[in-house]
């Protein structure tokens, strides 16, 4: 069923299954590049565009999730 | 009596309906002289173990990375056993453990075989109706563990007949093992003046104009879709701005409705919101629309007859039964943009009739939804599982 998402919301469920939910756990871009199996571009965009949603941080090319990134994420099983 | 109370939500952490329920429930059973130990998962800048009015809250972290959501399931419930056990070595154990649904049912049901303590569960929604058919494996398993879950609880606690109904349906439950106890909310919380003029001028709806309101998850059981829909159906003259407040999978999707349909300057989406934020919206909103296709209970109409803004809600499940049509709201059917715009104009054109539902909620809400009542049963039915009835 995830599988069926479209890639920004693999990107937010992915972070918080991998628990990236703070700088110390945060994943870096090119981890989530290669498993979303996305180009440089594409995925600089996707960060830049939940980044300003408010959904994840992007710090030092690294990425977690924000208290309304993980509720977002979570809320698909609610 | 020590409970031991199993939620993957608590406040602050707010995904669905669980995290206020176990909050409400928990809060008024300390009031009834139970000691409540909630064992839950942590949330960024929340502390692990604090004591919320009288509630012993433990925040677990799962610090182990999973590949996917399953996984995820099953390493949080040995983390919350872990915690869990901890606290029982240290307490002298538990009379009762009381788990919220099936996110959690491992590890109450792992609990309950070690410390041989009886075990209620109280099912907020089902698998099957949540998704329609049993189909995907993940499905599957989210059954399965339900089903579990019934058979090893010595009673369910459900919030209304009609989860009753699907439980002995679906999974052949004897009627006897299961308990209706309704959900709750805080009344008190609606008790304050708001300034609505100021309140609807933030989110740019005006002195001249209706403000419908939505609150709820962005996922296809929401129905919110239908209400966009019903935006289209609406007579001009009402001058009506639909205020969507919440967020979810499905919001771009909404999002992209709105807009190529044209009605991108009369639907505003907020994303989530703080509870006083939702509140205040709640009392300043003309009326609040529940287009749920799928309903166990419907807190949210509860909040909305506490706030005294009239309910109109799709005629399904538990809605039914809160609300009773031309009563305390109005009854529309579910997945019909068409019977969506008909209720909204039945109580925007008709502010004598809106004035009675409303009076006619908040006074059945006073007498028939508060925690006080809600823990009174539950703790009666603590005490009948360990015999001390």
């Amino acid at each position: 069923m995830v599988n069926g998402l479209d890639i920004k919301e693999r990107m937010i469920q992915l972070l918080a299954n991998l628990n990236a939910v703070s700088f110390d756990k945060a994943l870096d871009v090119e981890t989530l590049k290669e498993n979303l199996k996305l180009e440089n571009g594409m995925i600089k965009r996707i960060i830049m565009e939940l980044s300003n949603k408010g959904y994840l941080i992007e710090e030092k090319n690294k990425v977690y999730l924000t208290t309304t990134g993980i509720i977002r994420a979570f809320s698909y099983y609610s | 009596m020590k409970v031991l109370m199993l939620t993957w939500e608590y406040p602050p952490r707010i995904i669905g309906g669980i995290s206020r329920h176990v909050e409400g429930l928990s809060e008024a059973l300390v009031k009834k002289g139970l000691e409540v130990h909630v064992v839950t998962t942590d949330f960024p800048g929340v502390p692990y173990e604090e004591n919320v009015k009288g509630v012993h809250v433990h925040r677990v972290s799962i610090e182990t990375p999973a590949p996917d959501f399953p996984t995820w399931v099953l390493l949080m419930n040995h983390y919350l056993v872990k915690r869990s056990a901890n606290i029982a070595n240290s307490i002298g154990g538990f009379d009762i453990i009381h788990a919220h649904d099936w996110l959690v049912a491992l590890s109450s049901i792992e609990i309950k075989h070690f410390l041989n303590v009886d075990l209620i569960t109280t099912l907020h929604s089902l698998e099957f109706r949540r998704v329609g058919a049993i189909s995907s494996p993940f499905s599957r398993m989210i059954d399965s563990i339900e089903w579990w879950s019934t058979y090893e609880s010595k009673v369910i606690i459900v919030c209304s007949g009609s989860m009753k109904g699907d439980l002995i349906y679906h999974f052949k439950i004897p009627e006897e093992k299961i308990k209706i106890i309704p959900n709750s909310i805080d009344n008190s919380k609606f008790d304050i003046f708001v300034d609505k003029s100021a309140v609807r001028s933030r989110y740019g709806v005006y002195d001249n104009e209706r403000l419908i309101l939505f609150i709820g998850r962005l996922t296809s059981q929401k129905g919110c879709e239908y209400l966009i829909r019903a935006m289209h159906y609406l007579p001009s003259h009402l001058n009506a701005k639909l205020i969507i407040v919440g967020d979810g999978y499905m919001r771009s999707d909404l999002e992209r409705e709105v807009f190529s349909s044209g009605l991108g300057w009369k639907v505003k989406f907020t994303g989530f919101l703080p509870d006083n934020e939702v509140i205040q919206l709640l009392k300043s909103a003309d009326v609040l629309v529940v287009p749920s296709i799928y309903e166990p209970f419907g807190i949210v109409a509860l909040e909305g007859m506490a706030a005294g803004v009239p309910v109109v809600v799709s005629n399904v499940d538990g809605l039914s039964e809160i609300i009773k049509h031309d009563y305390n709201g109005v009854h529309v059917y579910p997945r019909d943009p068409s019977s969506i715009a008909w209720g909204i104009n039945r109580v925007l054109s008709d502010p004598n009739y809106a004035q009675w539902i409303v009076k006619n909620a908040k006074s059945e809400i006073y007498e028939k939804y508060n925690w006080d009542f809600v823990a009174s049963v539950t703790t009666d039915l603590y005490k009948k599982v360990k015999g001390k009835w």
